[in-house]
């Protein structure tokens, strides 16, 4: 079976290979490890998505309940919670983890995302979300197209040896937002440690965290892989559960 | 002392969302809180569906502020 990984690197081989003015997806690769980050790639990069010859249109894919694909909108911030809300809702929630799960995951990832990157109407930086459900799991992309975390690491001056040690240290609670506290209590940075816990704990599900140059490929508890990309393309920040 | 008197009335569904997912919304929370003209705010918590770990964070942060 495919893994997280798997996928990533099949939208690296696709977004590295493409000789032309689109890019033309088969209709079997349309997992969201995959297909999120080509929409994003190329958007980013004007070129058209096709898939199977026809043109992109998210609309087609939320045709079907099972399969759900966002781009967060700029709004007043505090509407993106009704957003994640009905996302969170739409999704089959019963039969995966239950829905306090998800809209913990989706709340806790979305809100790293208005923290740390710039989604608003003068910034160039996107957020997305995508969330398939298959037979007998449930797959979650999201993706911001912001600093990054080691960029944010190195914006706030907070040391790193390469980009996976700087995952590692946002994983295990390094912040760059700081309460002018120094008491525990208030500390930040466990949104992206609890809900990793929550999918490989308490769900025995997997991840993979890209930002940067950093991959982050944990399989369970014990076993995470630790990986430099050395591809040209750079995506930032990525949660894929 | 009459504690309606004097006091803003905030139903949070309302001025944020039925979903307390986001330290900024409590932010935003606490600024219209602390430029209230009143002395005593109540905070209504009906309807709310959901709220989350960041949030409530933030919130209990900014509450120990004031």
């Amino acid at each position: 079976m495919k893994t997280l990984y798997d996928d990533y690197i099949e939208f690296e081989k696709i977004a590295s290979n493409f000789d032309g003015e689109f890019i033309d997806l088969d209709e079997k690769l349309l997992r969201p490890t995959i297909l999120t980050p080509l929409v994003n790639y190329s958007k980013s990069n004007g070129i058209e998505l096709k898939i199977n010859n026809s043109i992109f249109n998210e609309r087609l894919i939320n045709e079907e309940k099972s399969d759900i694909f966002l781009e967060l909108p700029y709004l007043e911030e505090d509407r993106k919670g009704e957003i994640v809300k009905q996302l969170a809702l739409s999704i089959n929630f019963e039969e995966f983890c239950g829905m306090q799960t998800i809209i913990y995951i989706f709340n806790e990832l979305v809100s790293n995302v208005l923290d740390h990157s710039s989604l608003k109407e003068s910034s160039p930086s996107k957020c997305y979300i995508h969330a398939k459900e298959y037979c007998d799991l449930l797959d979650i992309f999201i993706m911001d197209n912001g600093s990054s975390i080691p960029g944010n690491f190195e914006r706030h001056g907070i040391e790193f040896i390469d980009d996976c040690d700087a995952i590692s240290k946002a994983v295990n609670q390094i912040s760059t937002q700081k309460n002018s506290h120094d008491s525990i209590r208030y500390s930040r940075g466990f949104g992206l440690w609890s809900s990793l816990k929550l999918v490989i704990e308490g769900n025995l599900g997997k991840a993979l965290i890209v930002s940067r140059n950093g991959c982050l490929d944990v399989m369970d508890k014990i076993i995470i892989n630790i990986i430099i990309l050395i591809t040209q393309i750079y995506l930032r920040a990525h949660w894929f559960l | 002392m009459d504690i309606l008197q004097d006091c803003t009335f905030i139903k949070i569904e309302r001025f944020i969302s039925s979903n307390l997912g986001m330290n900024i919304s409590a932010k935003e929370l606490f600024e219209e809180i602390n430029n209230s003209p009143n002395p005593n705010v109540i905070i209504d918590f009906t309807d709310v569906f959901f709220m989350g770990r960041s949030f409530t964070q933030e919130y209990i942060y900014q509450k120990n502020e004031i």
